[in-house]
């Protein structure tokens, strides 16, 4: 990599589409641009992000006259890709979503917004530069697939297509696992009427035909280390252990049968005909139920199983009965549930199944005596009703998550539980933000109760080699699986994906579709590690933090703040040592360090608080400056649409765009007030323990850390109302501007920044 | 503010059984098992829901209320004629069936392919991906 100095080539284009034009001088912004922005190639245009004006900056790009193109116009969230076509390092200054839909046309004050984003775009520039690969060597392109099950044979041979070499490690001596035995599969394409023939023989028969694949049977992974693109797994086969480096993890370790209270009322494993639906198939496979006529199946309503079975047992319950009316049509057939959740498609096989006579009753099953005679408590009839003469009793089971491996002994660290998008004990608020008395309200949060439950039985599948721990997180009840409906499979251990029904229960069939999503995303992380670049949510990004170790105080902020074990301390020196695949390049290392001396090419703790001064270098003495930073994330889109419709916003707001409320460094919040601004808003995503952060702890990080900034303040004699964080979700346009609008009043109540114009 | 829901079913799958168990513990949220007949503007200007309880003991009601949000279902909105040469083979609802191979190179994902949330939607997005680009390798 070279260390050549890179020389600044700025030029701005000043886009007057869109209504900018009608709205703002552009003459006047050419100046400012040309004169105290001191950039002298500027060019305006009616629109640049076609036809000749797009033309312009292609040449200009193309001969070496600019290398760093400031566009002004419409927000930094569109027109990304024709962009970035360009080449050449791209900014932008937001003066349509952000300035012209939410201020008067022709105003000073709407002016002044429009220069001074501007102002800030070209001080960005200066104090930027492209970010370069940080290593050029070849990443292995090899996945590992933890499973061989029927959603491991999935992903593996989904890979294979693509072209990727591929490793599946089965614990046990055989491939297929749990759906090689099913009889019958559950139809999950139309017409949904008919259960299916089970497709995992020819799918067993596809891997081992397939050259790409190589099956280790008997063998578990027995240690993890690295990140994407080279994660070396020392494989353990009896007593033999092989190490190989791997690109990205596709973890399809499947289920094991709960097992609950239930059962023991029933009477499974002492009455005799009393059977769990796992023993059912295992019959139908078999072929030994002749002699079968009256059979009941049973799905109990207790919440405990429903969350590990999640409308697959009544999807089976559906299957089985059907199997047995269709193959003798003496049979009866009895479901019995409390609710039926066969949602969507899934409809239709439950009208199938009633035109075929099967008899689906709603009630709580009370007791089943031990000659079979099931006792129901018929919610219709309104009264207990004794069901005698039944052969067989099918009770439906659930899939608990093989999210450890129950094999090995718990490790010392459980796995960072993480709570699920709903904790059902949590207190109850209403509209007006008061709490409902309740007296079942669990209070604690689930991580302080995590620490308090017994550990998970097992011992970890993968054993990564993280200051977090052995373990692959879970989220509550042992899923592991994505806290964000938006990035599935995603675990917080970047280049691990998990699919099938370790992260949910679903059937076969959903299963396989399950992991070919996995798969696209695993095969994702390792091109990009390929290429030294991010996986989601900045996916394609090559920039890096690079560390000023001769200012580093080895205070450890940075390597304990990390949300994805990107650092870790150099055993040699104790310096913070960083594993690059596995940074996520949000930043919250930078905005840990206590002395700034963490940075990014495009992207860094002067440039920002450089921005932060130009935003307000021009404001005059009695006007207000509030200062927001906002996330990428959900903050700044929320923003934007607000300004989509046309909602009006207070015009003394500088706003810039933060990576993450994680990567905000206190250096910036002692800034802006040294410059004169009387508010400081930060606005993220949601914290704690439901989380939605993309970053999982960055706003959690910036609560905290600006709740220090209060004491800063009163030193400087100033109200600790001036700083504050919100948070804030993509759907909240609305609040967003109500928050903005209250927080300006506020500030206005205050008063001025007594040190505004020094 | 008092919220009365009226169901067949509860069919809150997945996280959604969480979702459901704690919307229970609200005093302030009914569930009630009926499936209401009728809706009529009551004296008062009022929505009015005529309808029998299903379970608790067969009770016929009409309750008013100030705003009734009626539950629908999703179609897929893809026209039968797409305008491609090869159009994808749909179930009797219209949503698109999904094969393994594309014949003709169409995937259907989010709720073209089924009435599917936000998460199953993601979901079958990152599978239609990775098809396409298998179809687009030769495979």
């Amino acid at each position: 990599m070279s260390e050549e100095t890179f020389e600044h080539k700025p030029g701005a284009y000043l886009c007057g589409g869109c209504g900018i034009k009608d709205a703002l001088d552009m003459d006047a912004l050419e100046q400012a641009v040309s004169g105290g922005m001191m950039v002298s190639n500027v060019k305006q245009s009616d629109s640049f992000c076609s036809g000749e004006g797009y033309e312009t900056i292609k040449k200009d790009i193309e001969s070496g006259e600019v290398n760093q193109a400031i566009i002004a116009g419409c927000s930094p969230r569109v027109m990304v890709q024709e962009f970035n076509a360009l080449g050449g390092q791209i900014f932008r200054a937001n003066l349509r979503e952000q300035v012209i839909w939410q201020q008067p046309a022709n105003h000073e004050d709407t002016q002044a917004l429009a220069t001074d984003n501007l102002r800030m775009a070209t001080t960005q520039a200066r104090k930027a530069e492209p970010p370069q690969a940080h290593w050029d060597g070849v990443t292995s392109l090899k996945l590992l697939v933890v499973g061989g099950g029927i959603t491991g044979l999935k992903a593996a041979r989904e890979a294979s297509k693509t072209g990727a070499e591929v490793v599946i490690v089965e614990k046990t001596d055989k491939l297929g696992g749990w759906a090689a035995k099913w009889s019958k599969f559950i139809p999950e394409t139309a017409p949904y009427r008919e259960p299916q023939d089970n497709p995992v023989p020819a799918l067993i028969k596809e891997v081992e035909e397939d050259d790409n694949i190589t099956v280790m049977f008997n063998t578990i992974v027995e240690r993890t280390e690295g990140g994407p693109g080279e994660f070396s797994c020392r494989l353990q086969t009896g007593s033999d252990t092989k190490w190989d480096v791997f690109g990205a993890v596709v973890l399809a370790t499947g289920w094991r049968p709960y097992e609950s209270e239930a059962q023991e009322k029933f009477g499974i494993g002492k009455t005799d005909g009393v059977i769990t639906d796992i023993e059912m198939e295992e019959k139908l496979a078999a072929g030994e139920l002749d002699g079968v006529k009256n059979i009941v199946f049973i799905i109990p309503g207790d919440t405990d199983r429903m969350v590990y079975s999640s409308g697959v047992s009544d999807k089976v319950a559906i299957k089985q009965a059907m199997q047995m009316v269709e193959n003798d049509s003496d049979v009866m057939a009895y479901i019995i549930h409390e609710h039926f959740r066969s949602h969507g498609t899934a409809e239709e096989f439950y009208r199938s199944a009633q035109e075929k006579g099967i008899i689906f009753q709603r009630g709580e099953v009370k007791k089943i005596d031990s000659d079979r005679t099931v006792t129901v408590d018929d919610e219709l009839l309104e009264q207990e009703i004794p069901m005698s003469g039944i052969d067989l009793v099918v009770i439906s089971t659930g899939m608990v998550p093989n999210s450890t491996n129950i094999d090995l002994e718990p490790s010392e660290k459980n796995p960072e539980t993480l709570c699920d998008d709903i904790n059902p004990k949590a207190p109850i608020f209403t509209v007006n933000g008061e709490e409902v008395e309740d007296p079942d309200a669990d209070i604690k949060s689930c991580r302080e109760k995590a620490g308090e439950e017994p550990p998970l039985p097992g011992g970890p599948l993968l054993n990564l080699q993280y200051r977090q721990g052995p373990h692959v997180p879970i989220l509550a009840n042992g899923f592991a699986d994505s806290h964000y409906i938006c990035f599935p499979y995603e675990t917080r251990r970047t280049g691990i994906y998990t699919a099938g029904p370790v992260r949910r229960a679903m059937t076969a069939t959903e299963a396989m579709d399950d992991a070919m999503g996995a798969t696209l995303k695993a095969i994702q992380a390792m091109r990009e590690a390929n290429e030294a670049k991010a996986v989601h949510p900045r996916a394609g990004d090559l920039s890096f933090p690079e560390f000023g170790l001769n200012i580093c105080t080895k205070c450890r902020r940075c390597t304990v703040e990390c949300p994805f074990g990107a650092i870790d301390e150099d055993p040699e020196t104790d310096y913070p040592m960083i594993n690059p695949t596995r940074c996520r390049r949000c930043g919250t290392c930078m905005g840990a360090c206590p002395v700034s001396t963490i940075s990014f090419k495009n992207y860094n703790p002067q440039q920002v608080s450089d921005m932060v001064s130009a935003g307000t270098e021009d404001c005059p003495p009695d006007k207000p400056r509030i200062l927001v930073l906002a996330c990428e994330n959900d903050a700044y889109p929320a923003m934007d649409m607000a300004g989509i419709a046309r909602r009006e916003a207070n015009p003394y707001m500088r706003v810039i765009p933060v990576r993450c409320l994680g990567s905000v460094t206190l250096l910036w919040v002692k800034t802006a007030l040294e410059k004169g601004y009387d508010g400081i808003m930060l606005l993220g995503c949601k914290s704690g323990d439901d989380y939605q952060c993309h970053f999982v702890k960055g706003s959690g990080l910036a609560q905290e850390r600006m709740g220090k900034v209060g004491e800063t303040l009163q030193s400087m004699m100033m109200e600790e109302e001036r700083v504050q964080v919100n948070e804030i979700a993509i759907a909240d346009s609305e609040r967003v501007t109500e928050i903005l609008n209250t927080f300006g009043k506020q500030i206005e109540e205050i008063g001025l920044n007594p040190f505004k114009g020094f | 503010m008092e919220i009365d829901i009226y169901y067949i079913d509860i069919r809150a799958h997945d996280k959604m059984t969480s979702f459901y168990e704690r919307v229970k513990r609200d005093a302030k949220v009914n569930f009630i098992k009926s499936k209401p007949g009728h809706i009529t503007i009551g004296e008062d200007g009022r929505p009015l829901v005529h309808g029998e309880k299903t379970i608790d003991g067969r009770k016929v009601y009409d309750e008013a209320y100030d705003l009734v949000v009626l539950a629908t279902g999703m179609e897929p909105s893809l026209p039968v004629e797409t305008g491609f040469e090869a159009s994808p083979e749909r179930d009797e609802y219209g949503f698109v069936i999904n094969g393994d191979d594309s014949d003709n190179g169409q995937f259907a994902a989010g709720v073209a392919a089924g009435p599917y949330d936000v998460a199953l939607s993601t979901q079958t997005a990152t599978a239609s991906a990775l098809k396409a680009i298998q179809a687009v390798r030769g495979n």
